[in-house]
């Protein structure tokens, strides 16, 4: 009996370990076909609708150095002369809260004791003026802490400017995502503008759809992906996509690009 | 036997990648209608028509007809004359005295404190009314156009309040006086400046023999 | 030798297909999320009437009152700040409709005007004299009927009601209220004589009417939340007098108070009585039962304590009261008996109003410009003026919605009754013919 086996197996060793080979050959492509299909949908997607598009406005920079302390002696300047006019003012207003923006307040001198007091409306004149006084200090103090704040802060601003007046400009090419940011920043705007709906109140609604744009922003196809439970909504929606034909130009590589619209019938976020 | 079973295996495989593919294809673009799954296209006689005969006296405002809204009448009937005892001693009111008991006081803004001028004009009221005891007066206040109806309302019966006090103070019996608020519906000067305003705060006196 | 091929040609296919499969997975999916439409209105055309007798006679003009339905209709939609009346000359190829059912009407014309909506009136005279309209709210887009209504009128009171139905049940459907269309407003004007009456109508200026012929001063009415009574204040020889008025037979009856002073008395939702009254010798809030006695002290104080207002629960209160020296806005918890300041606007803070569902409370600020609108949340205390003057904008009033905001404004001139929204949308005036209209109050549903 075991004879027989060992000759089966001696029989069948080349053609089993070729299965077995296939096999494992069959498993690691699979394996790599699903991390290189798979694994780019994993990686978080930025949501680019919460970045803020900055505008930058080319500035020559000062070469000479003498200039720079001109500029903290300036906003110094600035700092300093509100500094003597607050109290004053802050003092003036503080009139006993009946007093009328049109009328001087009635000056009428209680000679006579009257029959009912009901009326404990002023605080005493010395309480006032402590109350006044108190007051008048804290918001002194607390304008000298935002004047250190930002001396500080257009200290720091010069340093900084310094570092890169030192340093040669680089001559780089802006990263893709920085494109990408503006282009669907447009893109938002183009469609934001053709959604029209009455959300006045009521609960919140969102609707989700997928376009297909080519490389010259021609929107090919749409599709409702995710409801919004009221078919209004959604009608008003897929309007929007409909009536705003094409985007600009995607700055993309491929010949397609797939745009996941998330609509929110509440605005700020 | 193997050679089969690795045949079938990667046939297998092959074919479910064209499903996979299949499944990740573009939906084209379609009309509306039909993108719309929900199967409705013009109705003929939609179901949501209802019709209504307004012309019956049911069809006014949901059953609530407006033209049941009628006018209402009211007259205020007299107020009552106070009947004082003594009713034989009738001194006749002099013309200087009916002046001053018809004299004003007047108030700062949203402000009933008398002032020293209004508490003089009311001492001189206090002792005329002393030498008529037969006389009664209601003691209007009024406000400037200003702030608004009801509040008006409750800072001209303050004021009337504050003369009124004053004068009981005085030695006035205190049903010999009443108090009306007119707030700010019965302006002497009906300008829209600080002089009008100012002739408008005041409190009015009114005889009754 | 044959497998090792056969394999060699299959793993070829496979690498095909994977680098198909790379490519295609490496196409960007790009994410956008939109917070908020562009434009918070829709598009809505009113197509002129067509007679439902069809092409047979053509050319026939419509009647005065299908004229009057449709200038009732636009009316009506002026007054909705999310829907936008657009101009037949704005319809690209021309807006004339062949017919009025959904499958009769060429929609793409409409589709390409960007119009959302489309109002066809279909009319037809019966051989009993009345006149048949037939209303269809079609939308553009999924070619459906929204609202299909037909209405049988021939009075012109008649078109009013119409409009106004037909609008609440549109606007229940589109935003789930309807109150606007469906509810009256009573004011105060003028009549001769130095005296002032009331007068109602509706909140888009149809059927005004005057309910009450008065020698005197009628003051601060205020409807019942049945919509059934009034009760007011009147001025008249020198007394203030508590007066209720009856919708279904317009008896006046009065109520009889102490004190001298009757001021801005209200209903609770429960159908009792709250006025201010001085008997202890300046104005508190006073409870009254049914038989007109008073139950109950609301609130009593040193100072001026006027102007109550109840949300439709009967448990939250806001009223004006001098006990800061000068006049605020206060809210009572009729449950803890706890009273919390609302106003910190300025130095003149009255007339406030509670929205029904107790969230939000709008009330008059004097400015130096004159009196503004303040919206203020009772939850979060923050504040916001909601209305532009000039002049002086007065005694603010929630429809039963809690969305629509009426009040009475000098910014013309005379005083009139304006519509906005809690949003501060633009300020629409409601027609009450000449004078000024003071004191606006807004009843719940009809």
């Amino acid at each position: 009996m075991l004879q027989k086996w060992k000759n089966r197996l001696k029989q069948s060793e080349y053609p089993r370990m070729r299965f077995l080979s296939i096999a494992c050959s069959i498993c690691f492509h699979l394996l790599i076909f699903f991390l290189i299909v798979y694994t780019p949908l994993y990686t978080p997607s930025l949501n680019l609708s919460q970045r803020h598009v900055y505008e930058i406005q080319f500035v020559k920079f000062p070469t000479k150095k003498s200039k720079k302390p001109k500029i903290s002696l300036k906003k110094k300047s600035k700092l300093v002369k509100p500094r003597p006019a607050a109290p004053p003012a802050f003092v003036k207003n503080t009139i006993p809260p009946r007093a009328k923006p049109i009328e001087i307040p009635a000056k009428s001198i209680v000679k006579k004791r009257r029959v009912k007091k009901r009326v404990p409306r002023l605080p005493t004149p010395v309480q006032e003026k402590k109350s006044v006084l108190s007051r008048a200090l804290r918001e002194v103090s607390r304008e000298a802490q935002q004047e250190e704040m930002q001396k500080r802060i257009v200290e720091e601003e010069i340093k900084r400017l310094e570092k890169q007046t030192t340093t040669p400009p680089k001559v780089e090419s802006p990263p893709e995502n920085y494109n990408m940011d503006i282009y669907l920043k447009m893109a938002e705007q183009e469609i934001k503008e053709n959604w029209r709906y009455p959300a006045i109140g009521g609960p919140p609604l969102r609707a989700k759809v997928k376009i297909v744009i080519d490389r010259d922003g021609n929107i090919l196809s749409y599709k409702l992906v995710k409801g919004s439970g009221r078919e209004d909504f959604d009608n008003s929606v897929i309007k929007s996509i409909v009536e705003t034909k094409h985007l600009p130009p995607p700055p993309i590589k491929g010949k397609k690009a797939v745009i996941i619209i998330s609509f929110d019938s509440e605005s700020g976020s | 036997m193997n050679r089969r079973v690795i045949q079938i295996l990667v046939f297998l495989f092959c074919i479910s990648f064209l499903f996979t593919g299949c499944a990740k294809k573009e939906v084209k673009v379609v009309p509306p209608s039909s993108s719309m799954s929900k199967g409705r296209s013009g109705v003929v006689s939609p179901p949501s028509m209802k019709q209504e005969d307004l012309t019956t006296k049911k069809g006014g405002m949901e059953g609530e007809g407006l033209a049941q809204a009628k006018v209402g009448q009211y007259n205020i009937s007299q107020p009552q004359e106070f009947h004082n005892g003594t009713s034989a001693k009738k001194i006749p009111l002099t013309k200087e005295d009916e002046k001053i008991l018809h004299e004003r006081i007047h108030f700062a803004f949203d402000s009933y404190e008398l002032s020293p001028k209004a508490r003089e004009i009311l001492k001189k009221k206090a002792e005329v009314l002393l030498k008529y005891p037969y006389i009664k007066m209601v003691i209007e206040g009024n406000c400037d156009e200003r702030g608004t109806e009801e509040y008006n309302l409750a800072l001209g019966e303050r004021r009337a309040r504050a003369a009124y006090e004053y004068l009981i103070l005085l030695g006035i019996e205190a049903d010999r006086l009443s108090i009306v608020s007119y707030g700010e519906e019965r302006p002497l000067d009906p300008r829209h400046n600080e002089e009008a305003w100012a002739k408008n705060r005041r409190d009015d006196f009114t005889i009754i023999k | 030798m044959k497998d090792r091929r056969w394999i060699v040609w299959v793993s070829v296919f496979i690498i095909i297909f994977l680098f198909t499969k790379v490519s295609y997975a490496q196409q960007e999916v790009l994410h956008l999320n939109i917070y908020g439409p562009g434009k918070r209105q829709l598009n809505l055309f009113v197509a002129s009437p067509l007679f439902l007798q069809g092409a047979s006679k053509e050319g026939v003009s419509p009647p005065p009152l299908v004229k009057d339905l449709v200038m009732a209709l636009k009316n009506n939609f002026s007054f909705l700040p999310f829907i936008n009346l657009i101009k037949q000359k704005e319809i690209v190829g021309g807006a004339g409709i062949k017919g009025v059912r959904v499958s009769q009407v060429d929609l793409q014309r409409f589709r390409l005007s960007k119009v959302d909506l489309l109002l066809t009136l279909g009319w037809d005279v019966l051989p009993n004299g009345k006149l048949r309209i037939e209303l269809r709210m079609i939308d553009v887009f999924s070619a459906t009927l929204f609202v299909g209504r037909g209405y049988l009128i021939n009075r012109a009171e008649h078109v009013y009601l119409a409009a106004n139905r037909f609008c609440a049940d549109f606007m229940k459907k589109l935003t789930g209220k309807k109150g606007f269309f469906s509810s009256m407003l009573v004011f105060v004007k003028r009549t001769g004589n130095g005296n002032k009456n009331l007068f109602i109508v509706t909140p888009q200026g149809y059927l005004l009417k005057q309910i009450t012929k008065i020698d005197g001063l009628c003051l601060s009415p205020s409807w019942s939340w049945d919509s059934k009574r009034i009760v007011f204040t009147l001025l008249s020889r020198d007394t203030h007098a508590l007066l209720l008025w009856n919708r279904e037979d317009g008896s006046i009856k009065r109520i009889f108070v102490p004190g001298n002073t009757i001021i801005s008395p209200v209903f609770t939702p429960g159908g009792n009585i709250v006025v201010s009254l001085d008997i202890a010798g300046n104005p508190d809030i006073f409870l009254l039962d049914k038989h007109f006695k008073i139950k109950k002290t609301l609130v009593k104080s040193w100072a001026i304590d006027i102007s109550p207002s109840f949300d439709k629960s009967g448990t939250k209160m806001v009223f004006v009261s001098s006990r800061l020296g000068n006049p605020n806005i206060f809210l009572l918890d009729l449950k803890t008996n706890s009273i919390k300041r609302l106003s910190y606007m300025g130095t003149y803070n009255t007339s406030p109003n509670i929205s029904p569902d107790g969230r939000y409370v709008v009330y008059s600020t004097m400015t130096p410009a004159g009196h503004r609108i303040v919206l203020c949340d009772t939850r979060t205390l923050k504040e916001k003026i909601i209305s532009s003057g000039p002049g002086s904008d007065e005694t603010p009033v929630w429809g039963p919605d809690g969305y629509f905001i009426a009040f009475c404004s000098s910014r013309t001139g005379a005083y009139k009754i304006y519509i906005t929204t809690r949003y501060g949308d633009r300020a629409h005036m409601v027609n009450t013919g000449k004078g000024d209209a003071t004191s606006v109050a807004w009843s719940k549903l009809f």
